[in-house]
């Protein structure tokens, strides 16, 4: 009570001499309580007049005690000595009084940041929005209030209509429940639902957004070509056009943030097959000013641990990108688990990002098909001899490949669904059946890896399989090339390292694979306009590999058809015109090659914290209850999603479950079960955002740059801002006197005139 | 009664002596006017001479004690006046107010009242003038005839000693009772507070005036009731109806109350006008003798309006 008082009262104690305002009435009750006795004589005269004027009598009398009243209130209100703050002095001036308080609260992950002092930044973002609310209700309790989260924009955390003490309770308590979400803060989104909860109310209120964030430069850094930071367009115009619109940014950002974040965990094959090898990459950032050794990273396959990863440096502001092998030991589904351990591990602040996982449904083997274009009993003479004993070496060494090997004539009624990957090597030409379904195992995601050679009817290849640009095959076939009798065989002079297939020949090694002689290739011409009106697909073909020849012909070239990977190489699989097969380099390359290309698994293995989730759902294999385990369970309950519900047809060929409430790291678990009954589980993980590892603040001189040319406020010390507010209080003592002394000659003034009237 | 009240007052008394010849005079006047009537021949016996002040008859001069004395004398006579007075005095409750204690040292209504028909008997009886008295209420409480010596002055004033005032005042059947009492032509001389129903009151003293008497009446109120004083919240409790109450703000009031007092005394006034009826208002604060000159002199202009 005291405390609402004091928002408008410097003497809030005194507000109890309002209890004088009973005074009047006592004194009027006791007065009726008190009497003489008269035995009076001329009754008649007296009930008579008493008749007529009792209405006028009791309405003076009412009037003269109300004027009495309310000089009394007035007095004990000027003894407590009331005042205005400036919002309600310019209500007064006319101007709408409300104002609508919209308060946004970053809660992305970056909030969490733990201080020296053991607080996190966040918990200064909350006392800065009781200090907010507190000041606000000072000023003028009847705003609205209104405070949204970064992490749910469209549902405001709190929605106040007035700034009562109960509410201001409501809010409070609202607040102590909200910790950091595990999402960055998509302030685009955000602002957006602001400015749309703005235009909704639609009244010409006032309105005041604060904003109140650890501005992360990731977050509000603009480009030159943006007319302010895009996590404040949709506000732009609101702010620009209204003058009753403020904006206030609160800053609780810290000024050197030291932050190491792992930002990426990625597989570098589609495939992952038991007991091969696979490669991932890993990157670590070091979002601190000075630079970090010998950081240790712990990596889990589910409960397993395998031996630390030893990053030795990592510069201040730099990000290292680490491969690293893992080998599942078993197929189904997997997760793999990398974290910072350590004492660098211990000591970061933001502990979130320091680890980060990646799910792998983990394949027995990964099925390629091989097309024998010129098959023999002689090894020697068969065209994929070689090249399959490079992809399944006999003994005991697992290359994680299960071949199947066809002619084209056996193509026939093959069920093409169950590879991954498919070779055509030296395959003259193909039937119009296994045309089609060569193109739509590539449409499909399939790898198609073409190899020249003698058979290669170079006219049959332009008019279908390149068809224009159409087709699968990225470029046309020319005539074969061999270098002039006596001269030096072609060599590869010149490839993209940083391919994954040709990754491995860099340095020393690339002598080895610069030891390759070619005698014959196929020459290519690339499409003349490589990308005509088509948007979606890649940009043309890529050439991976070329020879030392004159006119530096290509040797690999890379493109896309569908979502499957086509890789066209000019010259044989075989040692017809090569021998690359005795070269070093062509078991590495060929199961490099094999893997890049096979289909990517259509479940995702790892989404970013805050994207749908979007899972493959065939209605035709699965039933239609899908369940979802967050990582949190079993704390939290299995989803259970329902295919009629929640079917989104991601393509109009694969229908998809999509979850989009993916707010919490860690490995999730999504169970289907097959018509027949059986449970298919695969994880996918859910990541934190990398951007938001990024702690740096944009800093002051940073958003005056942002804002362009929004007007706002930039507050750093909330309690000095609300001061402020509070020293605009004006008291108003002196005109509540000077009405209690009109009310009081007003009084005299009409208990005269009423008592004039008794002389006669 | 422990102390009865005495309604000869000797300063009263000696404050109207010189009433005397006023009085006198005007009846006379009176009684000259009454010559014309069918009553004639009234025995006329000398008695004194009494020396000349200027308002005597000059009529009544001794001419010849002025001839050989060179002075004025008056001649006067033992006068047998076929005068009849009756003093109407009205004894209900209403007439006790002031009532509370602390306006003991004022005179209630009625001892006004009582006073004031005890010195005009007195004045009356004094020049030989038949005086009866009656009380009233609802109803007639007590009648003594005419008589004019002074003796009767005594059994008068024991009867307004005796007066209790306990009843309402009563209405039209009233006055024809009172009407009915009166056998000659007399002057009737009303003192009341007359709060009673005003229809009623003007039908009655108009059936007074059928009787060719001639009537006065002399509306008596206390100050109180004329000024309506109060100024605290008070209880207004009815002298003759007990269960009226009334507790009221009487500041408020008094416009109204004042009011309606002016509507029926200015009726009351306009009634007795119109059935020529003498009309005078008295306080209780008026001074007694005061009060009788008023009436003397109305009534010596009304004889001379006659004449």
């Amino acid at each position: 009570m005291l405390g609402w008082l004091s928002t408008f009262l410097m003497n809030p104690a005194l507000a109890a001499g309002t209890a004088a305002v009973a005074g009047p009435i006592l004194i009027h009750i006791l007065s009726k309580r008190r009497f003489r006795r008269v035995q009076w004589a001329a009754m008649d005269f007296l009930l008579e007049a008493h008749r007529h004027n009792r209405r006028r009598v009791r309405m003076e009398q009412l009037i003269l005690l109300v004027l009495r009243c309310l000089a009394m209130l007035l007095l004990a209100l000027m003894i407590a000595r009331p005042f205005l703050r400036a919002g309600t002095v310019g209500s007064l001036l006319g101007s709408v009084g409300r104002t609508e308080r919209i308060v946004l609260l970053d809660d992305s992950f970056s909030m969490g940041y733990r201080l020296s002092d053991g607080q996190s930044v966040f918990q200064r973002a909350t006392a800065a929005v009781k200090q907010i609310a507190q000041s606000a209700a000072a000023e003028s309790p009847a705003d609205t209030f209104t405070l949204i989260l970064t992490s749910r924009p469209r549902q405001p955390l709190c929605a106040l209509p007035s700034l009562s003490e109960e509410n201001a309770r409501k809010l409070d308590d609202a607040i102590e429940g909200v910790v950091p979400s595990q999402l960055a803060a998509r302030f685009p989104d955000a602002t957006q639902s602001v400015a749309q909860l703005i235009r909704s109310t639609a009244s010409q209120a006032n309105t005041a957004i604060y904003v109140i964030s650890d501005f992360q430069r990731t977050d509000w850094a603009r480009t030159a070509n943006e007319p302010t930071s895009p996590a404040l367009t949709p506000l732009a115009d609101l702010i620009t056009q209204s003058k009753s619109c403020r904006l206030t940014l609160v800053d609780v950002s810290i000024d050197s943030p030291k932050n190491l974040a792992l930002t990426d965990l990625v597989a570098l094959q589609p495939q992952i097959a038991a007991g091969v090898p696979a490669r991932f990459e890993l990157a670590v950032a070091n979002h601190s000013p000075a630079a970090v050794e010998q950081l240790e990273l712990t990596a889990a396959i589910a409960d397993q641990t395998l031996p630390p990863i030893i990053i030795p440096r990592i510069a201040p502001g730099q990000t290292v990108r680490e491969p690293i092998e893992i080998t599942f030991p078993t197929d189904g589904a997997n997760q793999l688990r990398i974290q910072l351990s350590g004492a660098a591990a211990s000591s970061d602040a933001l502990a979130l990002d320091n680890a980060r996982s990646i799910g792998a449904q983990v394949v027995p083997a990964i099925h390629a098909l091989i097309i024998n274009g010129e098959p023999g009993a002689d090894p020697l003479r068969d065209e994929t001899y070689l090249l399959r004993t490079a992809l399944r070496p006999a003994g005991r060494a697992a290359s994680g490949f299960d071949l199947t090997i066809t002619t084209e004539q056996e193509l026939d009624g093959l069920d093409w669904s169950r590879f991954q990957v498919a070779i055509l090597a030296n395959v003259a030409r193909l039937g119009v059946g296994p045309r089609q379904s060569t193109e739509s195992f590539a449409r499909n995601g399939g790898g198609l890896i073409i190899f020249a050679g003698d058979q290669v009817d170079a006219d049959y290849y332009n008019r279908e399989l390149f068809a224009e640009g159409q087709g699968i095959l990225p470029v046309t076939l020319g005539a074969s090339a061999s270098p002039a009798a006596g001269q030096e065989p072609f060599h590869l002079a010149d490839w993209d390292a940083n391919h994954p297939i040709l990754r491995a020949f860099s340095g020393p090694l690339a002598t080895v694979l610069r030891q390759v002689r070619i005698l014959e290739f196929t020459s290519v011409r690339l499409p003349a306009i490589t990308t005509t009106q088509s948007t979606s697909a890649p940009a043309g073909p890529q050439i991976l590999a070329r020879y030392d020849d004159p006119d530096h012909s290509p040797a690999i070239v890379l493109s896309s058809f569908g979502r499957g990977a086509v890789l066209f190489i000019t010259t044989s699989a075989d040692q017809e015109w090569n021998d690359w097969a005795s070269n070093f380099s062509y078991v590495p390359l060929m199961l490099e090659a094999a893997a890049f290309a096979s289909r990517s698994p259509d479940a995702p293995s790892r989404i970013t914290a805050g994207s749908p989730l979007v899972f493959p759902f065939d209605p035709a294999e699965y039933k239609p209850t899908a369940r979802l385990r967050t990582p949190t369970y079993p704390v939290d309950p299995e989803i259970s999603l329902v295919r009629e519900s929640l079917l989104v047809p991601s393509s109009p060929t694969t229908p998809s479950l999509q979850y989009d409430d993916t707010t919490r790291c860690g490995l999730w678990s999504v169970e289907l079960t097959t018509t027949s009954g059986d449970p298919r589980r695969s994880f996918v993980a859910v990541n934190p955002d990398p951007r938001e590892s990024d702690l740096a603040p944009v800093g002051r001189a940073g958003l005056e740059t942002a804002m362009g040319d929004l007007t706002y406020d930039y507050v750093r010390d909330v309690a000095a801002f609300n001061a402020d507010a509070l020293a605009a209080r004006q008291e108003f003592w002196w005109p509540l006197l000077l009405a209690a002394v009109v009310v009081l000659m007003t009084e005299q003034a009409l208990a005269w005139h009423f008592g004039r009237r008794v002389v006669t | 009664m422990a102390s009865p009240p005495n309604y000869l007052r000797p300063d009263v008394l000696a404050r109207i002596s010189d009433l005397e010849l006023r009085a006198r005079y005007a009846v006379e006047g009176f009684i000259s006017g009454m010559h014309r009537s069918p009553y004639s021949g009234y025995s006329v016996e000398f008695a004194q001479h009494r020396e000349y002040v200027p308002g005597d008859d000059l009529r009544r001069l001794d001419w010849r004690v002025y001839g050989k004395t060179d002075r004025f004398y008056i001649k006067q006579y033992e006068e047998e006046t076929n005068l009849q007075a009756h003093v109407i005095v009205d004894c209900s409750a209403s007439m006790r107010y002031p009532a509370h204690t602390d306006r003991s040292d004022r005179l209630t209504k009625f001892e006004y009242a009582a006073t004031l028909a005890a010195s005009m008997t007195y004045l009356l009886t004094h020049q030989q003038d038949a005086v009866g008295l009656m009380l009233f209420d609802d109803r007639i409480r007590a009648s003594i005839a005419p008589q004019s010596h002074h003796a009767h002055l005594l059994s008068i004033i024991r009867q307004l000693e005796q007066a209790r005032l306990e009843h309402p005042t009563g209405g039209k059947a009233l006055f024809a009772e009172l009407a009915r009492n009166l056998r000659r032509r007399s002057i009737v001389v009303i003192i009341s507070d007359l709060l009673a129903d005003l229809d009623e009151l003007v039908a009655g003293l108009q059936s007074m005036r059928h009787g060719n008497h001639e009537v006065v009446v002399m509306h008596l109120l206390d100050a109180d009731e004329r000024t309506f004083p109060f100024q605290d919240h008070t209880l207004f409790e009815g002298l003759e109806a007990v269960d009226q109450n009334l507790l009221i703000d009487p500041q408020s009031l008094r416009q109204g109350y004042i009011a309606a007092l002016d509507a029926f005394t200015t009726r009351l006034r306009g009634a007795c006008a119109g059935a020529k009826i003498d009309f005078v208002e008295l306080s209780t604060t008026d001074p007694l003798d005061i009060a009788l000159r008023r009436y003397l002199t109305a009534r010596s202009h009304w004889v001379k309006a006659r004449a």
